[in-house]
């Protein structure tokens, strides 16, 4: 029964009842009654874009003749996997000095010159199990462009001077790897998931890029980069017969070395469960990640799984931490999560979500909460089929372009991906159904093997005091543990 | 020293327009949209592109912080949010029901309000320190708070959470957001599925006419958590703000978007209604299409969607306040955790005045590896690292020129920033060369091509440009730009870039990060012998050991160090770790002895 006091309250913010919608029989009562045209999107399969140059290097091309630009991508074998301990941080200096450090022709400075007066794009960097070249460009100058592009790929001068700034800035950047909660986060979970021994924790050190000199580089490049290790990617406004020839060009005169290898070492580690607290001095914010390992890629499961993670955390607002923790509870601007399905090692599966110090420990609370709720309980068909539609929807906003599409293509070449995976990709998760999710749940979420680490001002998250929760503290969650920050110079504690 | 939109997206710093470029490198007759105007005002620019089935598409409405009333600073950034909560329809499985408690919670907050004045006279009296702290609230306000969350609890029976975001996303509209700048709040979708055009004029029309303040004050958390994450928690944040506020004496661009905290704290939901009323008008609004659409039915859809909706009351306020010329060099002096930086800036113009294009020119000489400062800064004089950014930004009301740089170790701050006024003196009335200006030419030309690329990159410009200025500019600034000539920047140097009157920014690395202590070659041979779970909390005392600004507690933990170490509770083999902690203890009370309590009055309790 509406009680009559209330109607005088009301006039206070009579907004909200006063307006009424207009009705119109035009429109639809509720966006659930629009009826849509069909879309049948489909991907055109990888082999209409393949060609084979003569030299062997596979190609993925595409004519776009909209507008006059030009794009070039070229993934190579050469990766910070291949970096010798002591020399941490030579492949990322080495991508990052082909561009900078001039070529056998060119003084850096010619060479800047050239590339600026040209108003071209080129980009080179090395990551940590690929290499990646981009040229970008009006399509009227694609031949002076492919021209410097092949110079700073196949004979790059490492120019003394330039090595050293860089050396000397990378020196400089080290030491403020503490900075940003971010940074802090980021790497201590990759620590306490994969150890401090796999290659993907080496971080360059003041000892290791002291280490490297200009001839490392030489022998790098020399040992990577070359045709044997790429596969290229082109797209814009040209003839195919003519780019093709083009690319033959491109690549006359240089040999192949030896291939390098297209695997990569896994991290032998068990990441201990337990609360891990760093203390970052002065943030009034915590950054909270709660996870353990997940899979490779390429499991039966990884449709149900990516299923599964949408209604935990990685389908926007509608899924359930952002739901619980954002809309609900409004503990934090951030939450979500990720079940990372790994080309060359197992992933990691991160819940995260960054809230002021004393709700910390309330949010966390609500998180595990709902990693349980996913093994417990059968989640909705309804719930299933939002969003098993939220990426089957979106699939064709993962290619806004033609370029998109053979840069996926010529990626997955290179991870050794299945070319039909993208065709295939949309039917695969609609046959995802309830019980599929609560399968997957039950053996690949782990509510007793969680790692939880907590950045920020360690005290205050630890005395937790929500008004909802006053008396949760991290202790509750598992033994803790206190890490200071580590050494950024030697990332050792 | 960031100018921040919140949230941030891709919109690029230096908002350099697009125009089609055949390839003899011409401008031709560039970017050609459709545009209508319904008659109750609202614009309409709508670009085809049929490559991929799918629709980048926004409403932007002119408004943004600059229109925030005093006292009610991030305003316009929490209506934002608030208008992902739903409306009458949208959100909500029985609004007649749910309309009456949203008002009775409206009530009982009028009333928690004026118990929060209260407090903060408590406050300003000294007789509590935090009028957010639970355990600081008075009686009332404490019951009153109960009684708030329980009528939540009841809204939350009628609430369908996110209805908005689910419509949108299970239909594809993945990537669906936001975002309030100083100057504008665009709604978009970066890439709807082309078939799925008119959910996007159902619920932006519903957007428009039928927000519903729900769950406000939950809203109201999150933005001050947004706050915390962007501003508070980064390590520049606050001094980037801070240099905002310095920059701008009077224009409300030194406001920042997301709000002061006090302020944005203390907004109520009566506060934006009003907002919303004024701003959220069709002829304040502009829709932008680019993709797979037939732009006939597209103009169809809006007339029967948005043409129902009237007019706004009245015609929204421009902002009146114009930035008055500076009259004296402006210092700010920080210390963060960041490697050291300068940034030096000039008050420019707004966009479209007739000196933006050399305005953008001469920040094309400086920028870039072959610019000006890169040669100067980083390899000539080797006193900086990376490229030195230049931002020539032209907003609605105002502009600047903006040049920052990260100083190298073994320089000063203030020796770069004494090279860049150099080089901006140079540009006053010195040689510029025709190689170095064609070069510039060249760039503006590729990236007004390059900017237009992707839809969405072509939808932001359109709604962004029209909402400041004309959408027309895409095409006429480059175009412009390429006339520019050595006297038109020389010109606009002894104009604007007046090293008397410049704003300077320097950060300095804050001193005492973990490794100043670690090299303590003694600590870390004692730190191995102990057990590592150990080690974590040894380092964490000692560090506030080593930053105790409070000498009477510092004294009692020393005493109780030195009580360990004579009573034998202490293990044999721990004993030279704790006498170098007592070491520490020591010297810290002595400096602080030293600086005679100053510090002393900092803290509490």
């Amino acid at each position: 029964m509406r009680n009559p006091l209330r109607f005088t309250l009301v006039v206070v913010a009579a907004v909200t009842t006063v307006a009424v919608v207009r009705a119109d029989k035009n429109i639809a009562p509720h966006p659930n009654d629009l009826k849509y045209p069909t879309l049948d999107y489909k991907i055109p399969p990888a082999a209409q874009f393949n060609e084979k140059l003569s030299n062997g290097v596979s190609v993925y091309i595409t004519e776009d003749r909209m507008l006059p630009v030009f794009d070039m991508r070229i993934m190579f074998r050469a990766a910070s996997a291949f970096d010798p301990p002591e020399k941490v941080g030579l492949a990322s200096l080495t991508g990052e000095e082909l561009r900078d450090g001039g070529t056998k022709d060119l003084t850096p400075e010619e060479l800047d010159e050239k590339v600026e007066f040209l108003a071209t794009r080129i980009t080179t960097n090395i990551g940590e199990t690929s290499g990646m070249a981009g040229l970008s460009l009006l399509s009227k100058d694609i031949d002076e462009g492919i021209g410097l592009f092949r110079e700073i790929l196949k004979n790059p001068r490492f120019d003394e001077t330039r090595f050293r700034l860089a050396k000397d800035r990378r020196l400089q950047d080290v030491k403020r790897r503490n900075d940003s909660t971010t940074n802090i986060e980021r790497s201590e979970f990759s620590f306490l998931m994969d150890g401090e021994d796999h290659f993907s924790n080496h971080y360059s050190t003041t000892v290791s890029l002291n280490a490297i000199t200009r001839d490392d580089l030489i022998a790098f490049h020399k040992k990577y980069i070359h045709p044997g290790n790429m596969i290229v990617a082109v797209y814009g406004d040209f003839n195919r017969k003519e780019m093709i020839k083009k690319l033959e060009k491109f690549f006359a005169d240089w040999p192949a070395g030896e291939p390098a290898p297209k695997t990569f070492p896994k991290p032998d580690f068990t990441p201990k469960p337990g609360v891990y607290m760093v203390e970052k001095e002065g943030i009034n914010q915590g950054r909270i990640s709660i996870g353990h390992k997940s899979v490779m890629r390429g499991s039966p499961d990884e449709f149900p799984l990516i299923v599964m993670n949408g209604v935990l955390g990685s389908s926007g607002f509608h899924s359930r931490l952002v739901a619980r923790v954002r809309s609900d509870e409004g503990l934090a601007y951030n939450t979500g999560s990720a079940f990372g399905q790994g080309e060359y090692w197992p992933g990691d599966f991160r819940a995260w979500f960054q809230s002021k110090s004393n709700s910390c420990a309330y949010a966390t609370k609500i998180v595990l909460e709902e990693v349980k709720r996913l093994r417990d309980e059968k989640v909705e068909a309804k719930d299933i089929e939002d969003t098993v539609n939220y990426f089957v929807e979106s699939f064709p906003q993962r290619f806004p372009s033609r370029l998109e599409v053979v840069t996926t293509y010529m990626d997955d070449e290179y991870s050794g991906r299945d070319s039909a995976y993208w065709l295939t990709y949309m039917d695969n998760l609609r046959k995802v159904k309830a019980d599929d999710v609560q399968r997957v749940a039950q053996k690949y979420l782990h509510p007793d093997q969680l790692v939880i680490l907590a950045v920020g001002d360690v005290d205050a998250m630890e005395k937790g005091g929500h008004d909802k929760g006053p008396d949760l503290h991290f202790s509750t969650f598992g033994p803790v543990t206190k890490l200071p920050l580590r050494n950024p110079e030697t990332m050792k504690r | 020293m960031k100018h921040r939109n919140y949230p941030l997206f891709a919109l690029s710093a230096v908002l350099w327009p697009a125009s089609l470029v055949h390839a003899d490198a011409t401008p031709s007759k560039g970017v050609q949209p459709r545009v209508e105007t319904l008659d109750n005002g609202l614009k309409l620019i709508l670009v085809e592109r049929h490559e991929q089935p799918i629709v980048s598409a926004c409403v932007i409405y002119d408004v943004g912080s600059v229109n925030d009333p005093r006292n009610e600073s991030g305003i316009a950034h929490l209506f934002e949010h608030m208008l992902f909560k739903g409306s009458k329809i949208i959100g909500t499985t029985d609004f007649a029901s749910e309309a009456p408690i949203i008002d009775e919670q409206e009530s009982l907050r009028l009333k928690m309000n004026t118990e929060m004045d209260r407090m903060r006279l408590m406050k300003r009296r000294g007789q509590i320190s935090d009028v957010l702290d639970p355990k600081q609230w008075t009686l009332e306000y404490t019951a009153m708070k109960k009684q708030f969350d329980e009528l939540m609890d009841k809204d939350r029976k009628f609430i369908k959470n996110n209805e908005l975001f689910n419509l949108y996303t299970s239909n594809g509209g993945a990537g669906l957001n936001a975002g309030t700048s100083q100057d504008f709040t665009i709604y978009f979708v970066p890439g709807l599925p082309s078939n799925k055009v008119e959910l996007f004029f159902w619920l932006e029309s519903d957007r428009m006419q039928n927000g519903v303040m729900r769950e406000f004050y939950v809203e109201r958390d999150n933005v001050r958590e947004e706050r915390r994450m962007r501003t508070e928690s980064t390590p520049t944040g606050k001094l980037d703000e801070a240099f905002e506020a310095m920059f701008w004496q009077a224009h409300p661009y030194g406001v920042p978007v997301v709000g002061w905290p006090s302020e944005v704290e203390s907004i109520t939901a009566q506060d934006v209604r009003d907002f919303y009323k004024i701003y959220y008008a069709p002829n304040n609004a502009r829709l932008v299409m680019v993709g797979d659409i037939d732009s006939n039915k597209v103009v169809e859809l809006a007339r029967q969607y948005f043409g129902r909706i009237p007019r706004g009351p009245m015609i929204p306020p421009m902002v009146i306040t114009e930035e008055p010329k500076p009259l004296a060099e402006r210092r700010l002096n920080g210390e963060a955790d960041t490697n050291p930086m300068v940034s030096v800036r000039y008050l420019g113009v707004a966009i479209g005045h007739a000196d933006e294009p050399a305005l953008d020119v001469l920040a094309g000489l400086l920028e870039g590896k072959t610019g000006r400062l890169y040669k100067r800064l980083v390899t000539n004089e080797e006193a900086a690292i990376g490229v030195p950014r230049i931002n020539s930004s032209s907003r609605k009301y105002a502009g600047y020129i903006d040049i920052e740089a990260t100083v190298k170790e073994g320089h000063q701050p203030e020796q770069v920033e004494q090279m860049i006024v150099e080089e901006v003196e140079k540009l006053r009335d010195g040689e510029i060369t025709d190689h170095e200006l064609q070069k510039v030419k060249n760039q503006v030309l590729a990236s007004s091509i390059q900017r237009i690329r992707s839809n969405r990159g072509l939808m932001q410009q359109l709604a962004v440009l029209d909402t400041w200025y004309d959408w027309h500019w895409i095409n006429d600034l480059p175009e412009k730009t390429v006339q520019v000539t050595a006297d038109d920047v020389r010109r606009v140097a002894k104009t604007y870039l007046d090293s008397k009157t410049r704003a300077v920014a320097i950060y300095r690395t804050k001193p005492g990060g973990p490794k100043d202590k670690d090299e303590d070659p003694e600590l870390v041979a004692l730190l191995a012998k102990m057990p590592t779970e150990a080690q974590g909390q040894i380092k964490t005392v000692l560090s506030r050991l080593r930053k105790s600004t409070d000498a009477t507690k510092l004294q009692t933990s020393l005493q109780e160090m030195e009580k360990g170490l004579t009573a034998g509770t202490v293990p044999e083999d721990q004993k030279p770790m704790l006498t170098f902690m007592v070491k520490a203890a020591k010297a810290r009370l002595a400096e602080l002895e030293s600086k005679g309590g100053s510090e002393k009055k900092e803290s509490k309790q």
